[in-house]
């Protein structure tokens, strides 16, 4: 039992107080994770203001946590641009404790449906942290085994991300081989 | 990850007035600040997109916390001030009507505590007193 555990348990004997705390906790969640799956896909919010076909300015007061008016439906325009599922569920307040222990960015980010392991077997889980990302190389045969969130699998991607570059500039130290061999081939 | 620090500015006779404010609030503006102070002291100021909002103008170490209710609340705090990286200091309890604080001239109260606890970090600030 951990100090935050105990506050929350506290404070939730009364009901005013926990429907409160899970209310603006949600906010703060939902914020935070639209934020964090845009940059996951390495996105501008004008981007994902085009994926999703709302004004930048609407991406820009989603992703405070002090916004609060949002709704189900504009929940789920984000879901279809992130190419994720928009997952609406009525929970027990005891919920919240773990939720909260485990808020980090890491937990937040979803693998989108080109990556999702159930779908795409063969598909090296994307790294979810910038280092582990960092240190991702091809393999000696030149298939692809990372690759840039938001790069289509099948030779749509239009322009090199810094971690596309730094995956090129090692392939080419271990392999000696082409950049695009050792981003599969199909790039560009 | 390690969590950061937060404190309370303490009067020169020990008296906790951000726990007072605290004390007078209703229980749903009680929560939804309990939330903020929670994020940002597992979090700090990174993952939670624009927890914190500031510097206010004209102050440019103290920041504030933005409570959205019948009563928009506006808890006054500044990073550190003694190690900036791991720790935050609430100042002063506030609200904003009109776009103003309340109390008028609580930014530059605000800073005049963090003054203080800059010279006096052991009499002038305590642990973060949590009210429920």
């Amino acid at each position: 039992m951990n100090g935050f555990s105990d506050a929350i348990k506290q404070g939730f004997r009364n009901k005013d107080y926990r429907h409160s705390y899970a209310d603006e906790f949600l906010n703060e969640t939902i914020a935070t994770q639209i934020k964090t799956l845009r940059e996951q896909h390495e996105w501008r919010q004008v981007d994902l203001a085009r994926e999703s076909g709302m004004p930048q300015s609407m991406i820009a007061r989603l992703e405070n946590v002090n916004y609060s008016s949002w709704s189900i439906n504009t929940l789920r325009k984000l879901a279809r641009a992130f190419d994720v599922r928009l997952r609406v569920t009525f929970e027990t307040f005891g919920s919240v404790i773990g939720e909260f222990e485990s808020f980090s960015r890491q937990s937040l980010q979803r693998d989108y449906f080109d990556i999702d392991p159930v779908f795409h077997p063969h598909v090296e889980p994307y790294p979810r942290l910038m280092e582990e990302r960092l240190f991702k190389t091809p393999d000696r045969f030149g298939n692809i085994i990372a690759f840039a969130p938001g790069q289509a699998l099948a030779g749509q991607k239009t322009q090199a991300s810094p971690v596309d570059m730094h995956l090129m500039s090692l392939a080419h130290r271990t392999q000696g081989g082409s950049a695009n061999a050792a981003l599969g081939g199909s790039a560009r | 990850m390690a969590e950061w620090m937060l404190y309370d500015h303490a009067h020169r006779h020990g008296a906790n007035q951000f726990k007072a404010w605290s004390q007078c609030l209703q229980k749903p503006e009680l929560a939804k600040l309990n939330v903020k102070l929670d994020m940002l002291q597992k979090h700090g100021p990174d993952l939670p997109p624009q927890l914190l909002a500031g510097p206010i103008r004209g102050h440019n170490h103290i920041y504030k916390l933005k409570i959205k209710g019948h009563v928009q609340l506006r808890p006054l705090l500044c990073k550190g001030p003694i190690r900036n990286d791991e720790e935050y200091s609430l100042l002063i309890g506030a609200i904003e009507q009109g776009g103003k604080l309340v109390p008028a001239g609580a930014a530059a109260e605000a800073e005049r505590r963090r003054q203080e606890i800059i010279a006096d970090p052991q009499q002038r600030r305590t642990l973060h007193e949590r009210v429920f």
